[in-house]
């Protein structure tokens, strides 16, 4: 049975229980259970059992583990995500690339991102 | 840092930047320059230059050093803030708290010490009228002067008085031939430091080291009557 993947606008700021602005840098490891979202920087390790969404601003140095993943911004380290992943691209990030791209994970894989 | 309490109004939990929320637990180090609220945990360190608010149902373990400071919740670790720091009534504070503003609310409970350092105020830094002498330096230093150099020069400018005063005592012996003078000065001001084997020994040296013996009891209680032994 396929994984049904909700379009990633649906997860706005405010229906997010957290979210890290941009003036907030986080060096160490990260645990939640429900949603956050990363404007900010952050470096070490994110935990989750729950939406993990990677602002467009955002900078991503962990190693990720969460049930769901929504990504505009920069990863660098191992995702892995048991629900599915979503790396939505934005226009700075490079136009050489698709604007867009977006794929599922299968339960319990890994991939690396960049 | 300003001479003027902060104002109420200023430090608005509103407008928060970032908002953590109760689900979400961090361990590290956290730097910030605007707003933040934490309603989780957290356990480390956190750095700011601007509003940090501890929520009601947050726990920090953290060693804070931010602007302003507003706690309704448990913070473990010493506080310093550049501003001010407010302890609501729900705010359970055990560390010690560095800013020069606090505000404690009936009911909250701090267990620490806290430390309130202002900006002193300009007219202590006016330099001193013309018509007295400019007491750069150690040199033109009084007793009283002391007190308001730095620790360093202070402790410098009273060895230098004693120096002063017991160099005074050995001028008395200028009788003495030039070697033994300058013999007997050298022997006053070093009789402090010198360990007192060292002073056992003069029972069996020779004369003048007799005399170094008397002149020992006089550096160390002038106002007793001289004995010279010759």
């Amino acid at each position: 049975m396929a994984t049904i993947v909700p379009p990633t606008s649906e997860y706005t700021e405010e229906k997010v229980t957290t979210v890290i602005a941009e003036d907030l840098h986080i060096k160490g490891s990260l645990r939640f259970e429900t949603s956050l979202m990363i404007k900010g920087s952050l470096e070490g390790e994110i935990a989750s059992e729950g939406l993990l969404v990677v602002g467009p601003t955002a900078k991503i140095n962990a190693t990720i583990v969460t049930k769901r993943l929504i990504s505009h911004g920069e990863i660098q380290g191992d995702v892995t995500a048991s629900g599915w992943c979503s790396r939505k691209r934005t226009p700075t990030q490079g136009t050489s690339l698709p604007r867009t791209s977006s794929w599922k994970a299968a339960p319990s894989s890994t991939g690396r991102s960049r | 840092m300003r001479d003027v309490q902060p104002n109420a109004r200023k430090t608005d939990e509103s407008n928060v930047t970032t908002t953590l929320a109760e689900d979400l637990h961090i361990t590290g180090t956290m730097t910030f320059k605007s707003s933040l609220m934490i309603e989780g945990t957290l356990d480390g360190e956190i750095v700011s230059e601007g509003l940090l608010i501890i929520g009601p149902t947050a726990k920090v373990n953290a060693a804070i050093t931010t602007k302003n400071l507003i706690s309704h919740g448990k913070i473990t670790g010493d506080v310093t803030a550049s501003e001010q720091v407010v302890l609501k009534g729900s705010a359970v504070q055990t560390g010690n708290i560095t800013t020069p503003y606090i505000i404690v609310e009936s009911g909250s409970v701090f267990n620490g010490s806290c430390v309130m350092k202002r900006e002193a105020p300009a007219e202590s830094l006016k330099p001193e009228p013309a018509g007295e002498e400019s007491t750069s330096g150690t040199e033109g230093a009084r007793p009283h002067d002391a007190v308001a150099l730095p620790q360093e020069q202070a402790v410098s400018s009273v060895q230098e008085e004693r120096a002063g005063q017991e160099t005074a005592v050995s001028e008395e012996y200028s009788a003495l031939p030039a070697g033994e003078a300058v013999r007997a000065g050298e022997d006053v001001v070093s009789t402090e430091e010198e360990p007192e084997e060292q002073a056992e020994k003069t029972d069996e040296g020779s004369w003048w080291q007799g005399e170094q013996r008397t002149r020992e009891r006089t550096s160390r209680s002038p106002k007793e009557p001289k004995k010279f032994l010759f």
